[in-house]
């Protein structure tokens, strides 16, 4: 069963759909012993850095996602719900991460924000998400993003202004800043991928 | 551009019941029963309007005053209450009802002074009603003439008349169809809305209003049909107002087919917001979220952070705002507050005015022009967190002859958010013009719907101009 974290962050009814189509049962919930226990666990985000951690916090979302990657239980992280798996973010005077992967958020250097459309990504070639995913167009809606590459992970970039991570996968932890969800055909590949690690 | 059609469903009272006359002649009534209980059920199909009409007051043989009170103030909607309204007493009485605005007949033909002075007094809460008989105007009932139409919208129109009720008398209660004609001509007469009355038989005449909404055509009565079951309410609130010539049937279905034919994103606009619509939004949001997984943009009615909250649960992924933000800009902040500016979209009505920038905001699909700089309004509120403008030409809308390129290239020098060009698609060059123009995004709905040409054949188009399309 694929849990999909509802802390207060819009847009799950669509999510919950596009990873019920993998052929798995989902269940949008805040239920700390079901997100902890189900095989997956989807964290969306959907809004301000500063904004979904709080409401993260609120709903107890940290323990939750620390208990599932000291048990090697997957999660996957979106949009925001990947950004908050950083250190910090400069978004609005900047918040704390949750301090998963080690890195700073920040604004995207490029004439016109958001970046709000559908991108290609440059996958890692050891990328499980992007198994048999060639150069196709994920869709994007966000201003910030991580700049770095993660120590002792699978990086995938994309480019809009400058290069930036668009997915990173370490251990049981993945994380895309597009919404495969959002992404049509080739965004049903990817859940599916992340669904086969499961 | 073909908007939403404002749908009044009538109920005519005489002593004490609901009924309908045909062509205007009282002893050609069919009664329908107890007007409570057709206004429940009204309400409960959807409706967001009522036009409410006292038959013995319009025929001076008594009045149905308390009952109709008593109405009103039954139901959580809007009413425009007609019938027998001639003087100030009879005028008060009917605005003290709670009604949203009241129909005046007889009296705006035989007391022109009296009608622009209340005119004046109450604004928008009065409407005429011209019952047209060819090219004059019935009165009393309609059993006395009065007068030739075009100089009384004239005369009407220079006392500030806001909004007129067109009923062709030979029409009314005959199910024989609408006079689209003399809703065309008036219309070209007068700059007001107007709203249709009379004739409407099926859900084709109302999509044939629909497309009057055009020139002005603001929205149509519907009463016989509706007690004869030719077509129910619920139909013509999900069908009339998302229908088009591909008669996909729903809307969900025509995402469905833009969706597997390649669309980007898809937008919903002009989505109402009354308390009876709301719901069926969300569920057809739902339903659409549930099947396209492509951007769905839904538009219209939102008025607080509890709405935005509704749609992005329903599966909305992002939210577009005008008329709202206009009159509560703050709203603009609480909403990027909560949920990020990505998912605001500001759409921007704007037609060239006598604004500094030379570019005005209107309301009301272009017809009301607000005296505001557009381009004051974009930078404003992309200062307080729009994520993205849809700029919607009102002077290129409808006219097919590609989108407005000037103004793109204006806005796109003022905004760092992308910007989405609307109105005026009409060639597949228009496409490829309007991106090098500075658009981000391009948004078409008639060129589509009228299957003028294909998504495939405009990214098509795009990729031969070397801008890079998502295949």
């Amino acid at each position: 069963m694929i849990a999909i974290l509802d802390y207060g962050s819009g847009n799950l009814r669509s999510a919950q759909r596009a990873f019920e189509l993998s052929g798995h049962e989902t269940l949008v919930t805040s239920d700390p012993k079901i997100c902890i226990s189900s095989d997956g666990l989807v964290v969306p985000g959907v809004g301000a850095f500063g904004a979904c951690m709080d409401q993260l916090l609120a709903a107890g979302g940290d323990l939750i996602i620390q208990e599932r990657i000291a048990a090697a239980k997957p999660i996957l992280g979106i949009c925001v719900g990947m950004q908050i798996l950083f250190d910090s973010g400069s978004e609005k005077g900047g918040s704390s991460g949750l301090g998963v992967f080690s890195g700073d958020v920040s604004q995207i250097e490029a004439p016109i924000l958001p970046h709000i459309g559908w991108n290609t990504v440059e996958a890692d070639p050891e990328s499980r998400l992007f198994h048999g995913i060639g150069e196709e167009r994920f869709y994007f809606v966000h201003s910030f993003a991580a700049k770095r590459a993660v120590d002792g992970a699978h990086n995938s970039w994309c480019n809009y202004g400058e290069d930036f991570v668009a997915a990173v996968e370490r251990g049981p932890v993945s994380a895309v800043q597009f919404h495969p969800e959002k992404s049509g055909a080739v965004g049903a590949r990817l859940i599916a991928n992340w669904v086969g690690t499961l | 551009m073909i908007k939403k059609l404002e749908l009044l469903p009538a109920i005519d009272v005489k002593d004490g019941l609901a009924v309908r006359l045909v062509q205007g002649e009282l002893s050609a009534t069919s009664q329908y029963g107890n007007p409570l209980e057709v206004a429940a059920e009204f309400v409960a199909s959807g409706a967001e309007w009522i036009h409410l009409v006292d038959l013995d007051a319009a025929f001076g043989l008594g009045s149905n005053a308390e009952l109709l009170e008593g109405v009103i103030k039954s139901v959580d909607l809007k009413v425009e209450l007609s019938g027998g309204i001639r003087d100030d007493a009879s005028l008060r009485r009917a605005l003290a009802t709670g009604c949203t605005r009241v129909n005046l007949g007889t009296a705006a033909l035989e007391n022109p002074e009296w009608t622009a002075k209340v005119i004046s007094e109450f604004g928008d809460r009065i409407a005429v009603g011209l019952d047209v008989r060819g090219h004059t105007l019935a009165a009393r009932g309609w059993t006395q003439e009065g007068g030739d139409l075009f100089e009384t919208l004239e005369r009407l129109d220079r006392d500030g008349c806001s909004r007129y009720i067109v009923t062709d008398v030979a029409k009314d209660g005959t199910l024989k169809g609408p006079n689209l004609e003399l809703l065309r001509e008036v219309c070209a007469a007068t700059t007001k809305p107007v709203v249709a009355s009379g004739g409407v038989s099926s859900l084709e005449d109302l999509i044939a209003i629909r497309e009057l909404t055009s020139i002005g055509v603001e929205g149509a009565i519907v009463g016989k049909a509706l007690y004869a079951g030719a077509f129910t309410l619920p139909q013509v609130v999900k069908g009339v107002n998302f229908q088009n010539l591909v008669d996909a049937g729903d809307p969900v279905e025509l995402a469905k087919i833009y969706g597997d034919a390649g669309a980007d994103e898809l937008t919903f606009l002009d989505i109402s917001a009354s308390v009876e619509e709301r719901s069926t939004t969300l569920e057809m949001v739902a339903r659409t979220a549930e099947q396209v997984f492509i951007p769905l943009t839904v538009g219209g009615g939102i008025r607080e952070v509890a709405d935005v909250d509704r749609l992005l649960r329903a599966g909305a992924d992002k939210i577009g705002v005008n008329t709202a933000a206009i009159a509560r800009p703050s709203l603009i902040n609480e909403i990027a507050d909560r949920f990020g500016n990505q998912v605001l979209v500001l759409s921007v009505d704007a037609r060239r005015g006598e604004t500094p920038s030379g570019f005005e905001v209107t309301t009301h699909g272009g017809r009301n022009g607000t005296g505001t700089d557009a381009f004051t309004w974009i930078t404003e509120a992309t200062q307080r967190g729009v994520g993205e403008i849809l700029l919607n030409s009102m002077d290129a809308d409808g006219t097919r002859a590609g989108y407005d390129v000037e103004m793109i290239q204006k806005v796109r020098e003022i905004t760092h958010v992308p910007l989405i060009a609307s109105g005026g698609a009409g060639k597949l060059e228009d496409f490829s013009d309007a991106l090098a123009a500075g658009a981000d995004a391009l948004l078409a709905a008639s060129v589509f719907h009228f299957q003028t040409f294909t998504i495939g054949e405009v990214k098509d188009e795009l990729a031969n101009h070397g801008y890079a399309v998502r295949r």
